[in-house]
């Protein structure tokens, strides 16, 4: 690997800056998060299907980036992605229920893998399909088409290599991991088992059947999403909100069909001692107060700019540590000293008492040195006196 | 005057099987199908000012399409053996642009030009950019609308804008880019000559160009 300078030392480790912040104190400064997926591939000698097959070469990659920005605080463990994607259980995120088209396989070896929205006309899952859910299960959906035993029996390597990497990360980089399990609500995968447009009628034709195919599901989704942890040892999970916000259904539905899961699966896994993510896509400021009935202080809130992080500090910020919210086309379009702008117009609005991280999800062609301008004027001007 | 008034309240309230009953009832009765057509499209509208005011959200939209587009059909073979339909307002090619395959706020943005009178030819997602070209040639299109969400679909609309350029057809069409996070940045990136990230506005912005007789 391309020779570093040590990462400089701070007052406090990520690990214990993160932390801090989740308990909504105020830690040395601001934490600052770069959610980084595929960006190496644009500049070290790595594929798309590397960074989800080989856990040695995307571990290699993520250290690679991680030095290269002079470190940040939540990284991704070596070999994750292909736990996520190649999950053997209905999650989020697993090619045996959608339609992942992967580096290598449907795409050239260094396109960043895309989820295809199920088809209009000919659904994966039909409207006939939520009874037999509850009659045979839902591994009954399971689809070998994408992928198959092979990759099955991959996973068994593959999870004692996440494991390990996740272990370097938090000791000996003491940077803590995210994503180490996920679930999102029954909504959400019902929604990419019809495609979004085709469920969406379904809400206003069969919203009771909606309702008693969640209520079979959410305990079984809540099981799945640790199996992520249980390979790899992690700590957190990320559960992810996309469906549920004002860009896609009014706050009855959101009220009748979301929200009461959403409730169950997100305090379940604090209860059971796990650090969540609330991975919430598009925009949820107005349903940001519901956020409340969830347990303080054990949970972060991602929110793209879609959401407005001012308004979420004003209503969740003695109970929630919220993280956000640059637009991620800035780090392709933009300066850095745009970046460094909009960091501190966050800072200014959200830092005080603690229980604010800055990030974004950061696109796969961003320039480096934008990314680098978010992090550094965390360390600088978002230093708590 | 009232079954009419009736249908723009079905329409608006969401009530597929009263809406379709009405048209039912109205065809019945002899009523001129462009005029039905006339009345669902204020009812569609009346969604678009709610969607705007936050009132409806996007599975409205979606019904609000579905309505308009299945009592359509009822209308159809009457509106065949017609003289002539209402002629089209404008001819549309859209799609979601190389390396992006979102398409939820496309399909939407088909359905409310559709009913707005448009001619559509919906592309697809993962759309390259000679067959954009190919098909603003074939139709003699005169607008094309770009759709994308991640920042690799900027580039495909900048080199697809590039295309009709070099072929000479960038000024004979007016082209509208959309999706969530769309702005005035990707909107001079991309070549385009309007953005946004709400289905109706869209259909406003292309009504307004050809009232002043761009595109």
């Amino acid at each position: 690997m391309e020779k570093f300078e040590p990462i400089k030392e701070e007052a406090m480790s990520s690990v214990e800056r993160v932390l801090t912040s989740i308990k909504l104190k105020e830690p040395d400064r601001v934490p600052v998060w770069p959610l980084i997926d595929y960006l190496p591939v644009n500049y070290i000698d790595v594929t798309a299907q590397e960074m989800i097959e080989d856990p040695e070469k995307s571990q290699w990659a993520f250290e690679w980036i991680y030095h290269k920005l002079g470190g940040f605080d939540i990284a991704f463990a070596g070999g994750s992605f292909y736990m996520q994607i190649i999950n053997p259980f209905p999650d989020f995120f697993s090619i045996f229920y959608l339609d992942w088209r992967l580096p290598g396989r449907m795409l050239d070896v260094n396109e960043s893998p895309q989820l295809v929205e199920n088809a209009l006309d000919d659904p994966f899952f039909k409207v006939e399909d939520y009874d037999k859910i509850i009659e045979k299960g839902l591994l009954w959906k399971s689809n070998f088409k994408r992928a198959g035993m092979k990759d099955m029996m991959k996973l068994s390597k593959i999870g004692p290599k996440v494991a390990e990497y996740t272990e370097k990360w938090w000791t000996e980089f003491k940077v803590p991991t995210f994503n180490d399990g996920a679930c999102s609500t029954p909504f959400d995968l019902l929604s990419m088992f019809r495609g979004s447009t085709n469920f969406m009628k379904d809400i206003y034709r069969y919203p009771d059947k909606i309702k008693e195919v969640s209520d079979f599901l959410v305990d079984n989704m809540i099981m799945m999403g640790q199996y992520g942890p249980s390979q790899s040892g992690g700590k957190t999970i990320l559960v992810g909100g996309v469906r549920g916000s004002a860009d896609f259904i009014s706050l009855k539905h959101f009220e009748d069909l979301y929200w009461p899961y959403f409730k169950k699966i997100v305090t379940e896994y604090v209860n059971k001692g796990y650090i969540v993510q609330l991975h919430m896509d598009t925009d949820w400021t107005d349903r940001l107060h519901y956020l409340k009935e969830l347990p303080k202080g054990k949970i972060y809130l991602h929110m793209d700019e879609r959401t407005d992080i001012f308004k979420a500090k004003e209503i969740l910020g003695d109970h929630m540590c919220i993280e956000g919210n640059l637009k991620p086309s800035l780090f392709k379009l933009g300066t850095p000293s745009l970046i460094e702008k909009e960091v501190k117009k966050i800072i200014d609005g959200c830092a005080e008492g603690g229980g604010l991280m800055v990030g974004s999800e950061i696109p796969d062609d961003a320039k480096l040195e934008n990314v680098k301008a978010m992090i550094d004027t965390c360390k600088t001007y978002g230093k708590y006196k | 005057m009232a079954i009419e008034q009736d249908l723009v309240n079905a329409v608006i309230d969401l009530d597929e099987n009263k809406s379709y009953g009405l048209v039912k009832k109205m065809v019945d009765d002899g009523a001129d199908p462009n005029k039905i057509i006339e009345i669902l499209k204020k009812g569609v509208e009346e969604i678009g000012e709610r969607f705007s005011r936050k009132e409806y959200f996007l599975t409205e939209l979606v019904m609000a399409g579905e309505i308009f587009q299945q009592s359509a059909k009822l209308l159809e073979p009457i509106l065949k053996s017609m003289e002539k339909a209402s002629k089209s307002t404008g001819t549309v090619v859209i799609g979601t642009v190389k390396g992006d395959v979102h398409d939820i706020g496309k399909n939407i943005f088909v359905t409310l030009l559709q009913v707005g009178g448009y001619e559509v030819y919906d592309l697809g997602v993962d759309i390259e950019p000679i067959k954009f070209l190919e098909k603003v040639k074939e139709k003699n299109a005169n607008i094309v609308a770009y759709s994308g969400l991640l920042t690799v679909a900027l580039d495909s609309m900048k080199e697809t804008t590039e295309l009709l350029k070099t072929n000479g057809l960038r000024d004979k069409v007016k082209i509208i880019i959309g999706g969530l996070p769309v702005d005035e940045m990707w909107m001079k990136e991309a070549g385009a000559d309007a953005f946004t990230d709400n289905a109706f506005e869209g259909v406003k912005i292309i009504n307004e160009w050809l009232k002043s007789g761009g595109g």
